[in-house]
């Protein structure tokens, strides 16, 4: 890592401590940076010598959190631009903004967020700060704290370390998924979600980050996925899954799978994927992957 | 409330909202049009499927008949293309070849022209145009429409479906199933055809992969080659089936080509182009045969034939020079091939392979006359194709052919690494061409250009080490 990249990945680890309120250690930051103690603190000394950092302590003065959030700005972006433009997988994104976060400039930032209609959230539910370096309190808890039965949303999602991220996105589950605690105890948490019971240990659901529901809404227990449709059942489509993104969300609604949407099951091919559903009278293909993604309600006939 | 304040108080209510909110917004959009249009718009028509209807997508997409359906009309509409485009190509060649040729030679005399213009005119471009659409336009006018008939009466998208998985694998779509049939056709139909792909990243596949599906201008070279070579060495009564199971593998073995080409494609340079997957699986309709006649004639026939001929002519007029123009008392073709033949040896060819197909890149169709006029003009064999230097033609029977191509130096191992490199060699220009036009990007047009030779000069180079090897 050369000097500059080196320094805006120290605030920016900065600024995600100050927004979660945890405290930052030397040692927190040798251990993230992957760099020795005595760099870690030839690296805090340039700092504050640059008046980016406070003489004492490690918090961040005026001008380092302005220019740790263009960075916090710039690699949140640019994830949100990979998920939504690009066919780069979910596991790429993260490599890839860390080089890209260093090398935009502040009217590329603009330019960016510009093109992608100033989204608030990346893909994995961290607010990405406005230019203004506005960004909201932070909100919810780790899943691990709520007990059985309690019902919520999810808001955010660790993605690092990846081994522990994969089980969570294996089982579809999103930043717009709304699912119940159904056990909460030392062996880990089981939840309920779209017609799912999934079982994580305790590591993994600390990863989730959910908060309550908000007035009026309710936990659906009777909504699934359009993958677990069944030949000669019917289903009115509920909505789909933020996993659903870019040119191919565009493809499915222009198709017709949008709220009210009553769809059945009408050819399934031998291996189990693709299957043909009937959506306004037409029969469209869709891959398992992508059935997943739908959330649907049945119907009686 | 000041101004100031209003915009504060707008900012900091933006994040209350829901995370999803802007796609939940578009989803609450399209529904409520839906609600309008079912609310206002009378649908004339049935809502669900005959008996019958549904009796037929069982039974073609089923895992024990689907299948053997599938290999079957592939098979049905294969021969019905080289059987019935026997007739028309003799008919075609007879005119404009046997007829048109040398009355144009005439023609020549009578105005004087002098010995160069003529031989640049007549034997180069006309010869030479005239020889693509006799080989090329009987087939593509029946395998076209029959495409379009199998497509319009809704079989071709259950193809689609019941090969996706598979598809799905390589990281493709199902659909590059129906592109790589139809570039069994022609290659630049196929590339046209990948506009029924709707996924950037999958259609770019289909495109840069369909090069491994062998059009029917190399059909006749894997076919005459498998008959000479490979038939000739099983007893009389096995020719037909060991050339034919030649020629089979060698297919097989592009599209097994087209899937590791495609799954090497989907995970390294396209790893981040935009991927979807939709497939519309329409109702059985009674084609509509005039249509389809008409629209596969002046869509598909007549513009991938057109496109051939403007290639080709400008091929003729260089296949004549280089025979007739000299240098030091020989001609450049000659120094081609004796600068080629090293390389050549090293991949199991030969130099007048490598001239033939740096000449007949404008269309795989004069390959082999291409070969067979240079063989001669090298090897000074005497008693056929003796129009002159430049000049193409066709042996007049296997034994005639096998035995000038034996005078040229060729085993077994040349026959099969012709076969290969006839599979895995740069595509056509007219296939360049549409592939720039449909991409628009000069990379994946050198792609797709430079992969299919790479694979070629790896394939033949190992097969002819391993050859040598064994064999001694």
């Amino acid at each position: 890592m050369n000097e500059q990249t080196l320094i805006q990945h120290a605030l920016k680890l900065l600024t995600e401590c100050e927004y979660e309120g945890q405290d930052a250690t030397p040692a927190a930051l040798a251990a993230k940076l992957a760099i020795s103690p005595q760099q870690v603190d030839r690296l805090l000394g340039e700092l504050r010598k640059a008046e980016l950092l406070d003489a004492d302590g490690l918090s961040l003065t005026a001008s380092g959190r302005e220019y740790a959030l263009h960075v916090l700005q710039a690699h949140r972006l640019y994830e949100t631009y990979l998920a939504r433009k690009t066919g780069l997988p979910e596991s790429a994104w993260h490599a890839l903004a860390d080089e890209r976060e260093h090398t935009l400039s502040r009217d590329e930032v603009k330019k960016l967020a510009e093109d992608l209609g100033h989204p608030r959230f990346d893909p994995h539910g961290d607010p990405i700060p406005t230019a203004a370096g506005e960004m909201p309190p932070r909100r919810g808890q780790p899943l691990v704290v709520y007990p059985a039965g309690w019902t919520g949303r999810v808001v955010h999602i660790e993605d690092e370390p990846s081994r522990l991220y994969a089980r969570i996105a294996q089982a579809g589950i999103t930043t717009d998924t709304v699912l119940r605690v159904e056990k909460n105890d030392d062996s880990g948490v089981r939840i309920r979600l779209e017609g799912l019971t999934v079982a994580f240990p305790g590591e993994v659901a600390a990863q989730i980050t959910a908060v309550e529901l908000e007035a009026g809404e309710v936990f659906d227990e009777s909504v699934e996925r359009l993958s677990s449709l069944r030949r000669g059942e019917k289903a009115e489509i509920v909505g789909m899954s933020s996993l659903c993104r870019g040119l191919e969300r565009n493809r499915l609604l222009d198709l017709g799978v949008v709220p009210g949407t009553v769809t059945a099951v009408e050819l399934i091919n031998p291996s189990g994927s693709p299957v043909g559903y009937r959506i306004r009278g037409a029969c469209i293909a869709l891959r398992k992957e992508q059935a997943d993604h739908i959330r649907i309600r049945k119907v009686r006939q | 409330m000041t101004p100031k304040q209003i915009v504060e108080r707008a900012s900091e209510l933006r994040w209350k909202l829901p995370q999803d909110y802007h796609d939940r917004w578009v989803e609450s959009i399209y529904a409520e049009s839906a609600r309008i249009a079912s609310r206002n718009v009378d649908q004339q028509g049935k809502t669900h499927r005959l008996a019958w209807e549904r009796r037929l997508d069982w039974l073609l997409t089923n895992r024990w008949t689907g299948m053997p359906i599938m290999v079957l009309m592939l098979a049905l509409v294969l021969w019905l293309t080289i059987e019935g485009a026997n007739l028309p190509s003799g008919w075609l060649a007879t005119i404009l070849l046997d007829i048109g040729h040398p009355f144009l030679k005439q023609l020549a005399d009578y105005a004087h022209l002098p010995w160069w213009l003529s031989g640049v005119l007549v034997d180069g471009l006309y010869l030479t145009m005239a020889w693509v659409i006799s080989v090329m336009l009987p087939p593509m006018a029946i395998f076209f429409p029959l495409f379009t008939i199998l497509e319009d009466f809704g079989y071709l998208p259950r193809v689609a479906f019941n090969l996706d998985h598979l598809f799905q694998r390589v990281g493709a779509h199902g659909k590059q199933a129906l592109t790589m049939s139809m570039g069994w056709g022609c290659n630049a139909a196929g590339i046209v055809a990948t506009r029924v792909i709707d996924s950037p990243r999958e259609r770019l596949i289909a495109i840069i992969t369909n090069n491994f599906a062998l059009c029917n201008g190399r059909w006749p070279t894997q076919i005459l080659l498998a008959t000479v070579f490979l038939g000739a060495l099983a007893p009389p009564a096995l020719t037909g089936l060991v050339a034919a199971s030649a020629v089979l593998g060698v297919a097989l073995l592009g599209v097994f080509l087209t899937f590791f080409s495609s799954w090497m494609l989907s995970r390294t340079v396209l790893k981040g182009e935009t991927s979807t997957f939709t497939l519309e699986l329409p109702p059985f309709r009674p084609p509509n045969f005039l249509r389809t006649l008409y629209t596969s004639l002046v869509d598909r026939t007549l513009i991938v034939l057109w496109r051939a001929i403007v290639f080709a002519a400008p091929a003729g007029v260089v296949l004549w020079s280089l025979s007739n123009i000299q240098i030091g008392g020989i001609s450049l073709a000659q120094w081609m091939i004796s600068i080629l033949d090293g390389p050549g040896w090293l991949i199991g060819l030969n130099g007048v392979i490598l001239v033939a197909y740096i000449v007949a890149i404008p269309a795989n169709e004069i390959v082999i006359p291409t070969i067979l006029m240079l063989t001669v003009m090298t090897t000074g064999v005497t008693g056929i194709g003796e129009q002159g230097a430049g000049v193409m033609f066709t042996a007049r029977g296997d034994s005639e052919l096998a035995m000038l191509l034996q005078a040229g130096g060729w085993t077994t191992l040349t026959a099969i690494c012709l076969m290969l490199f006839s599979l895995c060699h740069n595509p056509c220009s007219t296939t360049i061409y549409t592939i720039w036009k449909e991409t628009k990007s000069l990379q994946w047009t050198l792609v797709s250009t430079f992969m299919p030779i790479g694979f070629g000069i790896v394939i033949c180079g190992a097969v002819a080490l391993v050859w040598r090897i064994v064999g001694g």
